[in-house]
């Protein structure tokens, strides 16, 4: 009885510490397969028929059922363009040069969620905004989108609405261009206004 | 509870790694060859398990998919999505939705639509509904051979359709219908069609 204790105790305490590296693992290879560009991480190796154990086991801890790169491409960032925490206490702007919104042959968008990846609810009932938001462009023809908890004013339309605490960011682009499968294209920086 | 794990992760890891710290203690303090032995067989288990994990993740995963798909993913699903059968989430964002825990990372630029498909009987027929030129992409996870990265996809411009005939619209092969796969493996299949006109 007291043999067979130990045994169970040592398996339990393996499988624990087993479940933990192999989560620590996971998580390094997927942020080895990442580049990170002002904040943005992406990857395009992911769903790819040709991966490995660990590409294909990191792809489904982060990116689960990912599309492959030739029909999606994925961006995520928690921080802004100093690298700080995104949060709902501040307020944001991502702008994108003229000419410079993601290339495609579908659709963009651009996506609030919580840090865990659900979305936020809030009262005008928008989780994400994209070409199809009739996003107005500055007179330059750039186009800011505001990242912000409380009513962007003079902007709503341009607006999309964030938690009042931290949050995460995640930009699509179906049918992506080939900038952005030659890695030539980066989204800019999510810069903090206020 | 997938919310909950997610959101208490760093807690809850803790809180497990503090009870193991105590037993591990104990097993200590009684020294001797069962000390021993309790060091080595969990030595074994995590080297051998970490291997296992990463083998089998994909898996686990995708697993857990088919369990909320065939378990149903909203209210009109609550008995399940029959094997088979595709379902259009009617709500957009459902998936991600601030309430739900089914899938991080969706979108409601999506309109998503879900099945488990069940090929050890022979092939499938996946009738592609009209999009009205929408963009739409077809999506197959196959588990059964590990291959869970693949990926194929259609794209054609119709003119009207439904997105309620997908629920019945995967059928036997033989028809002129457009082959969904042959393969003969379980295979789970998510759908995604743009869920905004232009």
């Amino acid at each position: 009885m007291g043999q067979t204790s130990h045994l169970v105790q040592g398996i339990i305490l393996g499988a624990v510490l087993a479940f933990i590296t192999a989560n620590l693992i996971l998580n390094a290879v997927a942020r080895a397969m990442q580049t990170t560009v002002n904040g943005w991480s992406t990857t395009l190796k992911c769903s790819q028929p040709g991966n490995g154990i660990l590409q294909r086991a990191a792809c489904a801890k982060v990116l689960p059922a990912v599309n492959v790169a030739q029909e999606a491409a994925y961006w995520t960032t928690t921080v802004d363009g100093a690298g700080k925490r995104l949060n709902g206490q501040h307020d944001y702007v991502l702008r994108f040069p003229a000419g410079q919104l993601p290339p495609n042959d579908a659709f963009w968008s651009l996506t609030m969620t919580d840090v865990q990846g659900y979305m936020v609810s809030n009262p005008v009932n928008r989780h994400s905004v994209g070409d199809r938001s009739n996003l107005v462009p500055n007179a330059d023809g750039s186009t800011d989108i505001h990242i912000q908890s409380t009513t962007a004013s003079g902007h709503e339309s341009n607006w999309l609405p964030a938690p009042t605490g931290s949050f995460k960011l995640m930009l699509r682009a179906y049918l992506p261009g080939r900038a952005i499968l030659d890695g030539d294209y980066h989204l800019p920086p999510v810069v903090k206004v206020r | 509870m997938n919310r909950f794990i997610l959101k208490h992760k760093y807690a809850v890891t803790f809180a497990i790694l503090a009870i193991l710290a105590w037993v591990a203690y104990k097993q200590f303090s009684a020294g001797g060859s069962a000390f021993i032995t309790f060091v080595v067989v969990a030595a074994i288990v995590w080297a051998l398990g970490t291997l296992v994990f990463i083998y089998y993740w994909p898996r686990i995963t995708y697993t857990g998919f088919k369990r909320a798909i065939t378990k149903g993913v909203d209210a009109n699903t609550s008995s399940g999505i029959p094997i088979n059968t595709l379902y259009a989430v009617p709500t957009i964002a459902v998936l991600s939705a601030s309430s739900a825990s089914i899938l991080t990372t969706g979108t409601d630029y999506l309109l998503y639509v879900l099945g488990w498909l069940d090929l050890s009987k022979g092939a499938q027929v996946l009738h592609v509904p009209d999009f009205s030129g929408r963009y739409y992409s077809v999506q197959f996870i196959d588990i059964g051979r590990r291959c869970l990265c693949l990926c194929r996809h259609s794209r054609h411009r119709r003119r009207s359709g439904r997105l309620s005939d997908f629920g019945t619209e995967l059928e036997r092969a033989g028809t002129e219908r457009r082959h969904a796969d042959t393969l003969s493996e379980q295979r789970g299949c998510r759908h995604r069609t743009r869920a905004r006109g232009k």
